[in-house]
């Protein structure tokens, strides 16, 4: 745990940020060779003045251990014992020595060795894109290089910098002995690391040898101070003058003034970064985390904290000595002014006056947009910001102030930190509950996809967000599916009853009895809630089919209540256990090897809320884009998550597939593969999209290359199904009708023009297969519903009187309406338009939007009643 | 066996190596012997405090009470230091207390015996100053925060008292870390001050208060004079009498030169009082043995042990002695010549070693003269020639005037000074209640100068 910690304390931070110049230069420069050299050279400029500072604490060092040793040479003559010990302490005392103090000579040591052990995780971490690639003459960097006839030349060249560094920088024989032992042992040790590693030392040590010569032959010319000329000042130069003031017109008070605002400045927009806010977030849920994570969470957020306070206060060091320190002490007098404001004041969202959404795990539970007129508010905070800090700047005890709230929030973060590891335990305990509970899933026994080959099968699948266009598209290039859909009669002119799962699926499975309207009317007039009336949809269809001696399983239910849908179970209906849901969401992950350990750290979201609490409203919405935080990947993990559990019901049909069944069976499926977030690779055989920079690529730019490949999924699996159903020769004797919910909000996928992108959603899927259906796909033009699936199924129980609705022909209307409508939440929507639509859904001129008329007719109604 | 060491940690944990470039791996050595040093330092600290602790340093009752003016004393040869300090105070009848380490010191003949307290010897008596809570502690213990004896803060202030009328040539950092010295010349300030600007230290408060001890040695030699009996030789005749009174150690001339040295003074008719350093008769004793019994039969020759020095600096005409300080005591008390056999003194773990070379030489070149150390023959020639010599008189006034400030008033200087030195530790601890006090006591003063 503790290797772990200061790893994430130390190493991590800056192997993130060295990981992510070296993915800048490597996209810049397009050699990873290149990027390594880069790297290796920016990382020896950044820290120049640091070398430069160690080379003088251990010349000051070495000085003054050599006049102590002088006189520690004359005590040993004449003293001994306790005696000679007292002399000696109280020569460290006066000289302010002590032996220990030659590890402060040792600062160039404890600045490279995170360094090295970040680069050496870091090309780790890269290892896989590193794999085969080569830099000029090398031909794998991830291997030695056998440049020289199978003798690695980098590690020979990186000695020979070495040893004339070494030659160099000291003229001692003692030191270079030491030296030289070293370079040749490091020469052993290294010889057979990876190029790529020997490149990025190589070019460290040329570095350091050119310094060591530049140090050595070359005299900078010694600055001379220049007497401050007086001269005639204008309103604009007094002005400028004022805020660039110079060095030298600097008193040593007010230097230290500005210069502590500045460092002072920096930790406090830092420390809420990086501690306060990521801390007080954590704190609020600490269940939300896994307990064993929690450490290094911490500990990285506390490391990113030290490197990036270090680094900005260390590149604004350059700066004291010139015209800007005044000038920069101000603008971040400014920075810090604007953060304090958002994250204590403006911590909502002022344009609603409602506070920002709740969260889940790390991510906002819906839309933090802001309107148009959020920069004007920014800018005018902006301005206050600055004229105030102009104020504020010359009153002395602003120094005091900065200093007091570090502490402050600093003690606040402990506090935290406190909190998080007493709640930790609590968190800890309830996890080991959840770990036994996945422990106890195992694949229970099911006749979801148990038929029979003597009887006849009713094989009904509801699949989520299937959109006919992108099935269009996919049989226009590929069009063997014709083939694969054998038997199948597929009804493109199709207008979903609505744009929701909620409101589509009771009349999916209850007819048009169910329409949104109608069950809206009902509701309006008899009471009672839409998932009661899916409830309603899905027991008069079971029970009407377990009379007629179905066999029924139903792994589906959604929008009804689960609990009350379990009490109509019975030795004829199966309502399908969770487990094996949570089996098959298990099977996935496995097969998938998706969730290791490193994978699974959230201190880029922490990171990114950090600065989400501190910036203005515009700057906010640009840390958190398309519904996960910039730095994050918890979005990620959420989505790939989401994504194994939306498409596990068909990933288990071949373990659980029988076909012992004497009864006759009707299944009822309502399966997910579609859903949003849309991960299936259909180019990597249709496995999840694991790597982070596609994902953040295709989920941030290229949705709709995620959904088509996604479909196309989909078809894989179902074609998977039907090529089992056909090799245990139950497909011929099963009807099967494949119906979508509704299509795909908001993204084009098919070039049609008829359909905007809010009604896309009204465009679903409906293929039907009938008992010994044999011929390849056939398209009916009619213009359906997807209400239609419940009158297939209708169809195929021979004697359907038990079901109510089984009587009506809508097949027969012309119009049909449209609901689209938004969820708000898991059991709230509304009714945002309606349409009426004609024949054919592909004429824009058949729509027609009835949502005021159809509004105006339904209040009078209620105003009459 | 460092570099085999370095080398075998570098082979038992190559995965760390393998992190570094070969520089940094020789700063890594670097940085393991320095840890390897202070382990050794730190271990070595807890050592010598547990050797200290053990050897008597545990083992004695803490005294609770809080003093104001304490005095400390390490044996009865330094109550001549303090005796006129105590007499003033008595007089003054201004309260303090005295600490010795000497049963048989001679302040318990004082007739305040409730203000004497024996406090052990060594390290018992250190740890015993090391808990004491007082505002002023005065001694002539040099070594202060060096070795056994710790600045604390329950004391306020540590004063030392000079006890020579030389520069002082302490063990080095002797008296570094006092609060105060007194002196009893200008050229120890010159000494002090320029140690402590080499070692960086903060400005001792200096006060010139004369030679307690030599004002304590002058009344006894009052004492003799009155009383007018020869101890060593009563019955010469118009023989001169050389007392031979060497250092100890190496260096020391008794042990260096022996009978070389003593020889040709004895052949040259001198009568020769040799009164060996205290510290000769247990260190140096062979040497002492064998040239007693060389001189035994010599009715010339007269050892001097035990009896108070003044006796056999009264009865002798010249002195000849190598580099202690009773030579400045002779000059000073007796005005009488002393020769000083040339010598190469070792600085080592001295101050003068910071301060560059001993102050004396130049002064006894002046004062008697130098025995050419390659030819001890001529010994009783430059005898006779300081005896005779008008300008060597002179000089021994000058150095008389240098050396011995405020003579026959030390002890009632010493004792304002001390009484200055508590006035501020007491101003100190009033701090911000300073200006209520002298408000109060203007009132009082006004009250008191104005009738009605």
């Amino acid at each position: 745990m503790l290797k772990d910690a200061l790893y994430h304390i130390f190493v991590y931070p800056l192997e993130s940020l060295l990981g992510f110049i070296l993915s800048l230069l490597q996209g810049y420069c397009g050699s990873y060779g290149l990027s390594i050299i880069l790297l290796s050279l920016l990382v020896n400029l950044l820290l120049l003045k640091l070398f430069f500072l160690a080379d003088r604490a251990s010349k000051n060092h070495a000085l003054i251990k050599s006049k102590l040793d002088i006189k520690i040479a004359e005590f040993k003559r004449v003293f001994k014992g306790g005696e000679l010990y007292a002399y000696i302490k109280t020569l460290y005392r006066q000289n302010h020595y002590h032996p220990i103090y030659a590890l402060k000579t040792l600062g160039g040591l404890a600045l490279q060795v995170p360094f090295f052990v970040a680069v050496v995780s870091l090309l780790e971490f890269h290892s896989p894109e590193l794999k085969g690639v080569g830099f000029g003459v090398i031909p794998d960097l991830l291997s030695p290089d056998g440049l020289l006839g199978g003798i690695n030349l980098l590690p020979l060249l990186m000695t020979f910098f070495t040893l004339c560094n070494v030659w160099i920088s000291s003229n001692e024989r003692g030191a270079r002995i030491q030296g030289a032992v070293i370079a040749l042992i490091f020469l052993v040790l290294l010889y057979k690391m990876p190029s790529a590693l020997l490149l990025y030392w190589t070019t460290s040590m040329a570095f350091a040898l050119l310094k060591s010569v530049c140090v050595k032959y070359i005299q900078l010319p010694h600055k001379e101070e220049k007497e401050s000329e007086k001269e005639s000042q204008t309103f604009f130069s007094k002005i400028f003058n004022a805020y660039f003031t110079k060095y030298s017109d600097l008193s040593p008070q007010d230097y230290k003034l500005y210069r502590n605002i500045s460092i002072f400045a920096i930790l406090n927009l830092c420390v809420l970064i990086f501690l306060y806010n990521p801390f007080a977030l954590y704190a609020s849920d600490v269940s939300q985390f896994d307990p064993k994570e929690t450490w290094n969470t911490l500990g990285a957020l506390f490391g990113f904290f030290l490197l990036i306070s270090f680094l900005l206060i260390y590149s604004t060091s350059f700066f004291y000595k010139t015209r800007l320190l005044k000038i920069g002490a101000y603008g971040f007098c400014v920075m810090l002014m604007i953060a304090l404001v958002y994250n204590f004041v403006l911590d909502y969202n002022v344009f609603e006056g409602k506070p920002y959404p709740n969260m889940d795990g790390l991510l906002f539970l819906s839309d933090i947009s802001v309107p148009y007129i959020a920069r004007y508010l920014d800018l005018s905070i902006g301005l206050i910001a600055m004229m105030l800090c102009c104020f504020l700047l010359r009153i002395r005890s602003l120094e005091k102030v900065i200093k007091f709230l570090f502490v402050f929030f600093a003690l606040i973060s402990l506090f935290w930190f406190g909190n998080i590891m007493v709640k930790k335990q609590i968190a800890h305990n309830k996890i080991k509950d959840k770990t036994l509970l996945m422990q106890e899933i195992k694949k229970t026994k099911t006749d979801i996809f148990n038929f029979s080959k003597t009887q006849q099968n009713i094989l009904f699948i509801i699949s989520d967000t299937i959109q006919s266009d992108i099935f269009m598209k996919a049989l226009q290039e590929y069009p063997d599916l014709k083939e694969e859909f054998e038997g199948f009669v597929y009804y493109p002119n199709l207008l979903s009853v609505s744009s929701i799962t909620y409101l589509s699926v009771p009349a999916i499975v209850g007819g048009n009895y169910y329409h949104p309207i109608n069950t809206w009317k009902r509701i309006k007039k008899n009471g009672g809630d839409y998932k009661q009336e899916a409830l309603n949809a899905y027991t008069n269809l079971i029970h009407g089919a377990e009379k007629e001696g179905y066999q029924i399983s139903l792994w589906a239910g959604y929008p009804a209540d689960k609990e009350k849908l379990k009490k109509i179970a019975n030795k004829n209906i199966e309502i399908v256990d969770d487990l094996l849901e949570a089996y098959a969401f298990q099977q996935t992950i496995k097969k998938n090897k998706i969730g290791n350990k490193k994978q699974e750290n959230n201190i880029g979201d922490f990171i990114s809320f950090g600065f989400f609490k501190i910036f203005p409203y515009t700057l906010r919405t640009k840390v958190y884009v398309g519904n996960g935080w910039i730095f994050g990947e918890s979005l990620y993990f959420s989505h790939i998550y989401l994504a194994v559990q939306t498409t596990a019901h068909l990933n288990i049909v071949n373990e659980i597939f029988d076909t012992n069944s004497k009864e006759k069976t009707f299944k009822i499926i309502h399966e997910f593969s579609n859903h949003y977030p849309w991960l299936m690779d259909y180019n990597n055989d249709c496995r999840f999209v694991v790597s982070k920079t596609d994902y953040k690529k295709s989920f941030l730019t290229d949705k709709e290359s995620l959904i088509y490949s996604n479909h196309l999924c989909y078809l894989e699996k179902i074609k998977k199904l039907f090529a089992t159903m056909k090799r245990n020769g139950v497909y011929d004797n099963t009807k099967i009708i494949l119906v979508s919910d509704h299509g795909v909000k908001g993204y084009k996928i098919n070039t049609n023009e008829a359909l905007d992108k809010k009604t896309q959603s009204s465009h679903a899927l409906l293929l039907v297969k009938d008992f010994g259906q044999k011929n390849g796909l056939r398209i009916d033009h009619s213009f359906v519903s997807n209400a239609q699936a419940f009158y297939e199924v209708c169809n195929a129980i021979s004697n359907n009187s038990n079901i109510i609705g089984c009587e009506e022909k809508i097949r027969e209307e012309n119009n049909r309406f449209f609901v689209f409508s938004n969820r708000i939440d898991l059991d709230h929507f509304s009714f945002d338009e309606i349409y009426e639509v004609k024949d054919n859904i592909y004429d824009p001129k058949n729509w027609k939007d009835v949502t005021k008329e159809f509004l105006d007719n339904l209040n009078k109604k209620e105003e009459t009643k | 066996m460092l570099f085999r060491l370095c080398f075998v940690l570098i082979f038992l944990n190559s995965t760390l190596f393998a992190y570094l470039d070969p520089s940094t791996g020789s700063l890594l050595l670097s940085s393991i012997v320095a840890l390897f040093a202070s382990l050794i330092f730190f271990l070595k600290n807890i050592y010598y405090k547990v050797v200290a602790l053990l050897s008597g340093g545990g083992g004695y009752r803490k005294d609770k009470n809080s003093y104001g003016l304490v005095f400390y004393s390490e044996g009865k040869q330094y109550y001549g230091v303090f005796a006129p300090i105590l007499d003033t105070l008595d007089e003054w009848k201004y309260p303090y207390i005295f600490l010795t380490s000497d049963k048989d010191d001679p302040a318990f003949k004082r007739a305040n015996q409730e203000v004497i307290k024996f406090v052990g010897e060594g390290n018992r008596a250190y740890a015993y100053l090391n808990t004491l809570k007082a505002d002023l502690l005065v001694m002539t213990t040099p070594g202060l925060d060096v070795l056994q004896i710790k600045k604390t803060k329950r004391i306020k202030h540590y004063s030392h008292i000079v006890h020579a009328l030389r520069v002082p040539n302490y063990r080095v950092f002797g008296i570094d870390y006092f609060d105060s010295i007194l002196i009893n010349s200008p050229i120890q300030k010159e000494a002090i001050r320029k140690l402590e600007n080499i070692r960086n230290l903060p400005q001792k408060q200096i006060i010139n208060v004369g030679s307690t001890y030599c004002d304590y040695l002058f009344t006894l030699k009052e004492k003799i004079l009155k009383e007018g009996n020869k101890v060593f030789f009563p019955n010469r005749e118009g023989q001169k009498v050389v007392l031979l009174s060497p250092s100890w150690g190496k260096e020391g001339i008794l042990s260096k030169y022996g009978m070389e040295l003593i020889s040709p003074i004895l052949k040259a008719g001198f009568l020769l009082i040799i009164r060996p350093h205290p510290q000769s008769l247990i260190v140096e004793q062979d040497i002492i043995e064998s040239l007693r019994s060389q001189t035994q039969d010599n009715p010339q020759v007269y050892w001097d042990i035990g009896t108070p020095n003044v006796y056999a600096m009264q009865e002798s005409d010249v002195m000849i002695s190598d580099f202690s300080g009773v030579i400045f005591d002779y000059l000073c008390l007796y005005e009488k010549p002393v020769l000083s056999v040339e010598y190469e003194f070792d600085n080592s773990g001295y101050d003068s070693a910071d301060i560059g070379g001993i102050w004396e030489i130049s002064m006894l070149e002046k004062n008697g003269g130098r025995i050419p150390s390659n030819d001890l023959e001529s010994t009783p020639k430059l005898i006779l020639e300081a005896l005779s010599m008008k300008e060597k008189k002179e000089a021994i006034q000058e150095v008389k005037a240098l050396l011995w400030n405020h003579p026959h008033h030390a002890g009632r200087l010493t004792a304002k000074a001390l009484l200055e030195l508590r006035r501020q530790v007491l101003e100190d601890k009033l701090k911000d209640a300073e200006e209520i006090c002298n408000e109060i006591f203007e009132i009082r003063e006004l009250l008191r100068s104005k009738p009605c």
